[in-house]
């Protein structure tokens, strides 16, 4: 792919085209993942800004560049669960924001609207509970849509580990979501 | 809405609509990446500056024909933190250590996360019944094996320690008898507590730990502190929380009779004498000696004899001129470990409850677990 800013925009030269095209394709997505792990938009630009970084600082290093995606996804989250833990003490005593002040669907019944807010939040609070790897498996699997090939080069583990943190994620999740029913 | 779909839609709304890609972000990405590529050169550079220094006084010594002499540094921390291309890297300069290790009440010895406190793994489980429980854990200076002491009395002392690998890929396997076992933090010796009787000392049995030995792990050879035919105190006393000095010279340890005290060994490679610590003013019991990587040794303290009655205190003792001074550190600790920096706390608060915590450059303590005896990082 061809860069869209023009061959040295940003002060990336040509040389650097195949990692201006990473960035083109891969940010938006790369910021949204980091957005729904650690629910802050300028923290998760900052996050995917460094593995951006780090991507360009290692480039010439990489043995495959057609890793680079996997890598560019497991540096995210990495980032992400790093930010995650330093700020475990503060996240612990952070009020969850009320159902009302949280991006609803400006459609359908105004009860209907807040009680689809309120599950929502109920389950997102649930997938940031669940355990590292399994909570980095859904939303690899159902917000980025990768197949468990794409999930296992991303996470470093087998398939089958794949299947393994993802069926138990699910299961936890149907758990703790019929206890709270 | 199947369940999966309910799961996308979730994620969709709470990512928010997708940003556009900013072109002025390349700049600063090239910018951090030039920065990251420079700060990689000086750490090689400086690590080849020290090779070169190494060899120039390898080479000096070499010369005069006398002995090859080690060093006793604590291996350091890795100096620069290359980033790896290897899938799942992290990199925290800034954190605790990434992983503690540390002994429960209900006789497990437990790999805890440094960071979440979450449990990664349980490398064995011990009875604690009859009096037998786990004493005295550390771990090797490249933080790949860990050991740990287990054992009681029933009739004649029956105590180990044994070692293990952080990873859990082999069981614990015995090392030698004794209790409390630290590792230097150069790594080349290991102290332990062990029983009199092993060394023909057979004046009170149930005196399972009243002998310091320091074992050299590269040839096996022991050195051990006895305590004399007349000396009842050390006779039936036990020995623990042992902690060495950053220069793996000296070390200090509790030692508990009718009163508990620290006890300070100077010049270990060459037996040096036993001597108690004793800068704090007061009829004080001490307790629970942690040597600082600045060292200093922080000690407990508790107020005084016959009912000990006072609040527990927490002194930082120079012991070099054997002066004490209030510390504000951990209070009310039963056990305390330092990383290697001095920045990380891992203590064990006094009490029935176990409660493990952690504590970094002076802030709020983190509530890690609860059950804990003892641990290290």
């Amino acid at each position: 792919m061809s860069s869209a800013f023009g061959s040295t925009i940003g002060g990336i030269a040509d040389a650097d085209a195949p990692l201006t095209a990473l960035y083109i394709t891969h940010y938006p997505h790369l910021v949204g993942l980091a957005r729904v792990l650690l629910r802050d938009h300028h923290a998760a630009e900052e996050v995917v800004q460094e593995a951006f970084i780090r991507v360009k600082a290692s480039w010439r290093g990489m043995r495959d560049p057609h890793r680079s995606a996997a890598y560019l996804r497991s540096a995210v989250l990495n980032q992400a669960r790093s930010r995650l833990r330093r700020c475990s003490v503060a996240a612990a005593h952070a009020a969850v924001p009320a159902a009302a002040d949280r991006a609803v669907p400006a459609f359908g019944d105004p009860v209907e609207r807040a009680v689809a807010a309120d599950e929502r939040a109920n389950l997102l609070h649930h997938i940031r509970s669940l355990p590292d790897r399994q909570r980095d498996c859904v939303v690899l699997r159902y917000y980025l849509d990768l197949s468990e090939a794409e999930m296992a080069e991303t996470l470093g583990i087998s398939k089958g580990s794949v299947k393994t943190h993802l069926s138990r994620a699910l299961a936890a999740l149907a758990i703790r979501l019929e206890d709270k029913a | 809405m199947n369940p999966e779909d309910a799961l996308r839609r979730a994620l969709h709304e709470e990512a928010g609509p997708l940003p556009p890609p900013r072109p002025e972000a390349l700049g600063a990405i090239a910018a951090g990446a030039a920065r990251r590529r420079l700060r990689r050169l000086s750490g090689l550079a400086a690590t080849c500056t020290a090779v070169v220094a190494a060899i120039v006084f390898a080479g000096t010594r070499g010369g005069d024909g006398g002995p090859d002499t080690n060093v006793a540094t604590r291996p350091a921390q890795p100096a620069s933190t290359t980033t790896t291309m290897s899938a799942g890297a992290t990199e925290e300069p800034d954190g605790p250590p990434e992983l503690a290790v540390a002994l429960s009440a209900k006789g497990r010895v437990v790999v805890l996360d440094g960071s979440t406190s979450r449990a990664l793994r349980v490398l064995g489980q011990y009875p604690v019944e009859g009096g037998r429980m786990l004493r005295g854990i550390s771990l090797t200076p490249d933080r790949r094996v860990v050991y740990f002491g287990y054992g009681g009395w029933s009739g004649a002392c029956e105590n180990a320690i044994y070692r293990a690998p952080v990873d859990g890929g082999r069981p614990p396997e015995k090392v030698v008898e004794g209790w409390s076992p630290k590792l230097s933090p150069d790594g080349r010796m290991l102290a332990y507590a062990a029983a009199g009787s092993r060394f023909g000392i057979n004046g009170f049995l149930n005196a399972c730990s009243n002998v310091l030995v320091v074992r050299d792990l590269a040839t096996g050879a022991e050195r051990a502190w006895l305590p004399s035919a007349n000396d009842n105190y050390f006779s039936v006393g036990g020995i623990s929380s042992i902690t060495w000095a950053p220069d793996s010279k000296r070390l200090a340890f509790e030692f508990a009779y009718e009163e508990t005290a620290v006890y300070l060994v100077e010049s270990v490679d060459s037996g040096g004498r036993l001597e108690d610590l004793e800068p704090v003013p007061g009829d004080n019991d001490l307790f629970a000696p942690s040597w600082r990587p600045d060292g200093k040794i922080v000690v407990g303290s508790v107020c005084c004899q016959p009912e000990f009655d006072q609040p527990r205190k927490t002194f930082l003792v120079d012991p070099d001129a054997r002066t004490a001074v209030p510390f504000t550190g951990a209070d009310d600790f039963s056990f305390l470990d330092f990383d290697s920096t001095g920045r990380h706390e891992l203590y064990v608060r006094g009490g029935e409850k176990g409660e493990l915590f952690r504590r970094s450059d002076g802030g709020v303590p983190v509530f890690m677990a609860r059950d804990f005896l003892e641990a290290d990082w």
